[in-house]
């Protein structure tokens, strides 16, 4: 395990040297995240104010801000490092990770990161905090939501990694990639509230549910504690599926010269 | 330059790109489904909006459609042929490149439609009312809308691309715009659910122009036309696009050249 934190933290310290040489382009990110953060409040106030969301503004601020914090995730962590495994696919440089003595699936899922994403998660943070305070959300939900969070994100990355593992039959996973993260995006507004066919949807074929609104319902205790456990279970499971389907991908994968 | 357009060589080369692009065809129906995201939002409405399902599902189905006619991606490619000097072969030829990209821009609609086309045979599917509240006289506006929209931004993604002469990298300043235009140009929201303050403010911008008066001109809700507006962002668009051209192709030095 400790073996595991140390390649994380030289992974993360190394991707950070590499952050400094395109400053203007972390300013234009924080103007997309402050324009998109707007946005996102006059849509859900917007939404309130017709009815089409039965909530208080506040708890609004809650689903939205978690939603903001999972798309910050995807754009600085899960975006970039998909993008380089479909690379590695398509480079066939696949090797330089398997003979690399830990897991492959955690070095793929941990090469890179963008500060891409820190606007939306900063973004994500204030929204988050903005309708808690104004609930007055108290210790035990704020832990368990937090918490919650974690696991939710971590649910998500391993989603997205299941279907980039298409990039072994597929060329590229890019827009794939940009698909999924536009999916989660439908959390940040509760699953209840969208037509019937998209919510089953939205709850049994995508995480969506489980990734973006519990942790949300969760602050706002509006979900059982249970569901932190449900979430640990998924997460298992799906590290057991990632590991089984990488397995039985890379039976297809024919390195250069295929 | 007119005449070039009109002539064979150029019909040849969009052929020849439409079958480029339809290599990645399957790359391409990602995108399709991407534009179509927009549409949750239609889920929402019609389980608690107002107004009839069919006029929503009209709305979105003319604001999805609309996001096809968004050449922006030549602010990629143009920024890329900069970045690696790619486009100095370009210069050589008798022709601007603006038409190299013009074709290619043109082809990648030619291969979007029909690939899009089972997303829009589920509109007539689901929402029943769909066909019968469509009237062929409103097309023309719609369209004009289009084409406008289409030279906007096409004009907005030289610009954009133009700047990789000077600054190193500048895809994010079109994320940012993106961001506008998906809140505030209509794309998840009619215009008319935002506070109507805001709304007479950003009639002064590109924004409404692009999504929300299209889609509401053509799903009835309005009549109202801004063609003036939108024609005059692209003029001045075009105007700064040809302006960055011009300067960055006086310091452009290609690969250390």
């Amino acid at each position: 395990m400790r073996g595991y934190l140390l390649v994380l933290l030289r992974s993360m310290t190394a991707v950070a040297a590499g952050w400094a040489e395109y400053r203007l382009d972390f300013a234009a990110a924080l103007l997309t995240a402050l324009v998109e953060a707007a946005g996102r409040v006059v849509a859900v106030l917007a939404l309130v104010r017709a009815g089409v969301l039965d909530l208080a503004p506040a708890e609004g601020f809650v689903y939205l801000g978690v939603a903001t914090v999972v798309s910050g995730f995807f754009a600085s962590v899960v975006g970039p490092n998909l993008v380089a495994f479909s690379q590695r696919l398509l480079e066939g440089s696949l090797e330089f990770v398997l003979l690399k003595p830990k897991h492959p699936v955690f070095l793929l899922l941990v090469q890179t990161a963008s500060p891409w994403g820190i606007p939306d998660l900063l973004a994500g943070a204030v929204l988050l905090a903005w309708g808690l305070s104004a609930l007055g959300v108290g210790a035990g939900a704020l832990g368990l939501g937090a918490l919650a969070l974690v696991l939710a994100v971590a649910v998500a990355y391993l989603f997205a990694f299941l279907l980039a593992l298409v990039g072994f039959y597929s060329v590229h996973v890019h827009n794939l990639v940009n698909l999924v993260a536009g999916l989660f995006g439908a959390g940040q507004y509760p699953i209840r509230a969208y037509a019937a066919p998209v919510r089953a949807v939205l709850t049994f074929v995508l995480p969506v549910y489980l990734a973006v609104n519990l942790p949300a319902e969760l602050f706002l205790g509006r979900a059982a504690a249970g569901g932190v456990l449900g979430l640990l279970t998924v997460l298992g499971g799906l590290w057991l599926l990632a590991d089984r389907l990488f397995a039985l991908a890379l039976r297809s994968y024919a390195s250069a010269s295929g | 330059m007119v005449r070039w357009i009109l002539s064979q060589k150029f019909l040849a080369y969009l052929e020849a790109l439409v079958a480029q692009n339809l290599a990645y065809r399957g790359e391409l129906l990602f995108f399709v489904l991407a534009q179509s995201l927009p549409l949750l939002f239609l889920a929402l409405w019609v389980e608690g909006g107002p107004r009839p399902d069919a006029d929503y599902a009209r709305y979105y189905f003319f604001a999805w459609l609309a996001g096809f006619f968004r050449p922006t991606g030549v602010a990629y490619n143009l920024g890329y042929e900069i970045n690696t000097g790619r486009l100095s072969p370009l210069l050589l030829r008798p022709f601007s490149p603006v038409l190299d990209h013009l074709a290619d821009q043109l082809a990648l609609l030619l291969v979007y439609l029909p690939l899009a086309m089972p997303v829009a045979a589920l509109f007539p599917a689901l929402f029943p009312g769909f066909l019968g509240g469509l009237s062929v006289a409103r097309l023309p506006g719609y369209a004009l809308y289009l084409a406008l929209g289409f030279c906007f931004h096409f004009a907005l993604g030289w610009l954009f691309g133009a700047l990789a002469f000077f600054l190193e990298r500048s895809e994010g300043l079109l994320e940012a715009y993106y961001g506008l235009l998906y809140f505030f140009g209509g794309m998840t929201l009619p215009l008319d659910a935002l506070p109507p303050g805001l709304v007479r403010w950003l009639g002064w911008t590109p924004l409404p122009y692009l999504v929300y008066h299209p889609a509401a001109l053509a799903a009835g809700w309005e009549r109202q036309a801004g063609y003036g507006v939108l024609a005059g962002w692209t003029l001045l668009t075009g105007a700064l696009a040809a302006l960055a051209w011009r300067r960055g192709l006086a310091r452009y030095s290609a690969m250390g050249a």
